[in-house]
């Protein structure tokens, strides 16, 4: 079974590090977790996998690692299938939600103990430690054991412990949730820039990583795979999810805030398509209204339609078309920018606007805001996949 | 392409794990289920042949219920098993009195450090063996040199046979039953009152409630749960005596056998002197099968009761 | 234990807390008097116990007992060998079976864990009893007049499983099995290097659960045991108890010139004496060892 070549957007064609095909899990207790997951991920390339708690994206990361049993599918690594082999034989590394250090091991014991299973060469090991630990700035911790370093120094031993074997594929399990704001963002950026270290340094490892948090997912995935319920909801770069979002339920998951959906009819005039949301009809820009059509509902049919609150702004003095008018409920600032809450015939609504010019808005007032109908999106109500995207 | 997890894998990550549980498994095999087995003893007029054990119990005819229509025949079997309830009943209640209410003293005094060494002296009986605790005893109780004797002699009183007296046995075992035992149950009692959130008294306290109220009123219904269940598991134990107590301290004095033989000190002296292998099985497979049903009912109550605390 | 205790706001009051203390006061002395007691006889003279009977404070102290029991009593540092060779063997013996034992029925991967627990757990709800016990024994196994007789019946206990499977189940132990498994350890190194280290705190109190077992023992001796090369010291005690039973059953009819040729020997007093050297091990061990059992008594649960 030879490997498929896979495209990535920027690079040339190359090898898929980790593929898995139509994998299942079930549990003993009869519970379904994964239903029949498809994909690769490249040599070298950040992989997030995002969804919301009891999306079964911990149970893929541990099927990939060995620590739980496939009930069936394939899970390919490098050439070979893994499914029957050892997690110690996947040439994986894997850094837990909580670290998982040994307690009663120094840093340096923690990370050397698989090469030393592994029975590399005394001096290889402590080359290879060394090197990770500076690589990390965790120099100074190497004889601590994990009781006395904070939850920073534990992740990044955690890290190192992982980079050391050198392996074709990292996971990492949430590896940041345990951590404090601030740090967490500080760690983010860290783990990005280890990754293309370790790719400019010949080290072409995939990096598998799984959080809840779409801020991690947004900010550190070359791509991002969405689940749900154990199924993939989507696979793709950041800014396509954000931007093409392929249901509903990406739509409302990626973003912050999250994009207003609602209700909505449609209605064909001509060649023309106008939606009914929130008591206004707004006629969709020809193409969309072209891509529309060409994936047209059942008549009568309830869809759902979505605008990003990046999307709606104040209207300016003079009344303008497509716009929204309703009553504010709540102003969040936050320096730069402030998110509007409104509501308008009983659906809430959300803009981001800046700073400056969410200017006097208090609770109460009454706000008109132009909508920008061309950036919204149409799901269809049954499905909830989104009808307005152009066909691939 | 599907490829399911083939059994070797599956076997291989087993392999070890059945390696752990082997000796065990020995063990458990030969000193728990064998004798499990040998209840059919019950069932056999057994005699010492030639040849050995295993041929004699080849040999000897199966006698149906014979063994246990002449243990219940005998006057002794009315006895062990009226001795045997009766102290269970008597321990389980003084012994969880008294647990509780050392506990609950331990737990309101003041001072931490006297309270650590109060505990130390209450939980220390539990750990001398029963020959030990015998010999204490003796001390107190011997004829001619024992503390008791040496007081009653002072105020003009006959020294008593203390191992001679069938009466007053049941109150001296019980005694040295809660000496002994007492510490350790309020052991169990003061970690769980120990558990039990200060803001409970502090509400109490601003309700005007006494120290003795909140007693009443907080701590006890706090232990409530556990003082069923650990009466319980005892009620499912009360068909087995502590041989130790009923053999050794009385130093197994024939004279007292009408108060302190219980089932497990006749089923020890039926094997070592009697010999009658059959009957002495029958007795014993008595005591294990009620015992059996006693703890399965009471596994049953406290699962109804509460499915925590359920022993499985 | 004592580390939260309760100050402030709901004390008893000054005279409660009196009253408290010499509760546990009165009740702590009637725990410790006895044993003090059979020191103080231990340490008697012959005569004084001949003149006064067993006294708290003798009219005249003796190390006569011990003397004499050091100078024919090649017998106690036997038995003392005896029982400390038991202790030993049998703690090592049995923290090794259970623990495994307990690790492996806390795996959630060990695809036979439920038969295992079961199979540990139905000998507690159910025994064939004594008799087909002491027949395997005695006829299978050959305990009678060997040390064997003295190690296996303790060796496992399940009991010691329930309390061990849950130190093993504890929520920090389940990732870090998984790290050692991606770090590429087998089962039994897992166990040995990551498990066991970090399961300290459990296995100690099983271990001192088993030494005190061992220690204590006297059951088994009593089964198994006539030599007096294998018999350890409580069952020496035993033994020696049984002539004093002899002595206290036949004292109505005693002539006197038998209780003169009793009393002449430091019989009493030696007898208190080996009751006191087969506890001092006891007195000395318990009090450091006293939070272990408190753990001990509280963790642990049959139940799934």
């Amino acid at each position: 079974m030879a490997p498929e070549g896979l495209f990535l957007p920027g690079e040339e064609v190359i090898m898929a590090s980790v593929k898995v095909e139509k994998l299942e899990k079930v549990y003993p207790n009869g519970f379904k977790a994964l239903h029949g997951i498809d994909l690769q991920i490249a040599d070298g390339e950040f992989m997030v996998v995002v969804g919301p708690s009891g999306c079964a994206k911990s149970t893929l990361l541990r099927l990939i690692a060995g620590l739980e049993e496939v009930t069936s599918g394939t899970i390919t690594i490098g050439d070979r299938v893994v499914n029957d082999l050892d997690p110690k034989d996947r040439r994986i590394a894997m850094v837990f939600q909580n670290y998982a250090l040994y307690p009663h091991m120094t840093a340096y014991e923690n990370m050397a103990f698989a090469l030393k299973l592994a029975k590399l060469p005394r001096a290889e090991i402590d080359a290879r430690v060394r090197e990770a630990a500076a690589k990390l700035e965790i120099e100074g911790l190497l004889d601590r054991k994990p009781k006395d370093m904070s939850g920073g120094q534990r992740q990044r031993v955690a890290v190192g412990r992982a980079i050391v074997r050198k392996p074709d594929v990292f996971l990492f399990d949430e590896p940041l949730s345990n951590l404090d704001a601030k740090l967490r963002v500080s760690m983010r950026a860290r783990l990005v820039q280890l990754h293309r270290e370790l790719k400019a340094g010949g080290q072409r490892a995939a990096m598998v990583y799984v959080t809840h948090d779409q801020v991690e997912a947004m900010t550190m995935g070359d791509r991002i795979t969405v689940m749900k319920d154990g199924r993939i909801m989507q696979t793709d770069t950041p800014m396509a999810l954000y931007e093409r979002p392929a249901n509903k339920f990406v739509a409302g998951f990626i973003g912050s805030p999250a994009m207003n959906i609602h209700r909505a009819g449609l209605k064909r005039i001509g060649d023309q398509v106008v939606v009914a949301v929130s008591g206004q009809e707004w006629a969709l820009a020809p193409a969309q209204a072209a891509r529309v059509l060409a994936s047209w509902p059942a008549d009568g049919e309830e869809v759902w339609f979505g605008i990003r609150p990046d999307s709606i702004d104040l209207a300016g003095p003079g009344g303008e078309q497509a716009g929204l008018c309703g009553e504010i409920s709540l102003v969040e600032r936050t320096g730069g920018e402030a998110y509007c809450y409104f509501r308008v015939n009983g659906d809430e609504y959300v803009a981001r606007l800046e700073g400056s010019r969410a200017g006097q808005l208090q609770p109460g007032d009454v706000g008109q805001f132009r909508v920008k109908v061309d950036e919204g999106h149409v799901f269809s109500g049954a499905g909830g996949t989104n009808i307005s995207l152009p066909a691939v | 392409m599907s490829v399911r997890a083939t059994g070797g894998w599956r076997l291989r990550k087993n392999t070890a794990f059945l390696l752990m549980v082997l000796p065990g498994f020995i063990w458990l095999v030969l000193l728990k289920y064998l004798p499990m087995g040998g209840i059919v003893l019950a069932f056999k007029n057994f005699h010492f042949a030639r040849g050995g054990f295993w041929q004699s119990l080849w040999e000897s005819s199966w006698c149906g219920l014979q063994n246990f229509e002449f243990l219940f025949a005998s006057q002794n079997a009315w006895i062990i098993t009226r001795n045997t309830i009766l102290y269970n009943l008597v321990f389980i209640v003084t012994g969880t009195i008294l647990a509780l209410a050392i506990a609950v003293a331990l737990s309101e005094l003041l001072n931490r450090r006297l309270a650590k060494l109060y505990q130390t002296c209450l939980f220390f009986p539990y750990f001398l063996s029963w020959v030990v605790v015998g010999y204490l005893l003796l001390g107190f109780l011997s004829f001619d040199k024992g503390a008791v004797n040496g007081m009653l002699g002072q105020f003009g009183w006959q020294p008593v046979q203390w191992y001679d007296q069938p009466g007053v046995w049941p109150y001296i075992l019980s005694f040295i039953n809660l000496w002994k035992n007492a510490g350790y149950n309020a052991v169990i009692y003061l970690a769980a009152i120990m558990g039990i959130d200060r803001q409970y008294y502090e509400a109490a306290e601003i309700d005007g409630a006494g120290k003795w109220q909140q007693t009443i009123y907080v701590t006890l219904p706090h232990l409530y749960k556990l003082i069923i269940v650990m009466v319980l598991l005892a009620v499912g134990r009360i068909f087995s005596a502590d041989f130790g107590l009923f053999y050794q301290v009385p130093l197994n004095s024939g004279a007292l056998y009408p108060t302190t033989d219980v089932i497990d000190t006749y089923v020890f002296r039926s094997l070592m002197y009697t010999g009658d292998i059959g009957m002495t099985t029958a007795a014993g497979l008595y005591q294990s099968v009620v015992g059996f049903i006693l703890i399965m009912l009471v596994n049953k109550v406290i699962k109804k009761y509460d499915r925590e605390s359920a022993m499985f | 234990m004592f580390k939260t205790g309760r100050r402030g706001v709901g004390q008893v009051s000054a005279r409660g807390n009196l009253l408290l203390n010499l509760f546990l006061f009165l009740l702590s002395a009637a725990c410790v008097y006895p044993l003090l007691f059979v020191l103080m006889i231990s340490l008697s003279s012959n005569e004084s116990i001949a003149a006064n009977g067993y006294r708290l404070w003798p009219g005249q102290f003796s190390f006569g007992a011990y003397q004499y029991m050091f100078t024919i009593g090649q017998q106690i540092i036997t038995s003392y060998g005896v029982t400390i060779v038991v202790t030993v063997a049998g703690t090592v013996l049995s923290v090794l079976i259970t623990s495994l034992y307990a690790y492996a029925i806390a795996r959630d991967d060990f695809r036979y864990r439920k038969f295992f627990t079961y199979l540990a757990i139905i000998p507690l709800l159910f025994s064939g009893g004594l008799v087909p016990f002491y027949m395997v024994s005695t006829q299978l196994l050959h305990f009678r007049n060997s040390l064997l007789g003295l190690i296996m019946p303790l060796a496992f206990n399940s009991f010691f499983i329930m309390i061990l499977r849950t130190y093993f189940r504890a929520g920090n132990i389940k990732p870090l099995i998984e790290a050692a498994k991606i770090d590429g350890a087998g089962e039994f190194r897992i166990f040995f290097r990551i498990v066991l280290p970090l399961s300290l705190p459990g296995v100690a109190t099983i271990a001192l659960f088993s030494a005190f077992a061992y220690w204590g023992d006297w059951y088994n001796a009593l089964l198994f045991i006539d030599q007096p090369s294998l018999t350890p010291v409580q069952a020496m005690l035993m033994n020696i108890q049984s002539n004093l039973q002899f002595i206290i059953q036949n004292s109505t009819n005693l002539s006197a010139q038998a209780f003169d040729l009793l009393r002449n020997m430091p019989t009493d007093a030696a007898r208190m004496a080996v009751v006191i050297l087969a506890t001092v091990p006891i007195i000395l061990a318990y009090p450091f060892f006293q939070r272990y059992f408190i753990r001990g008594l509280t963790v642990g649960g049959v139940k799934d």
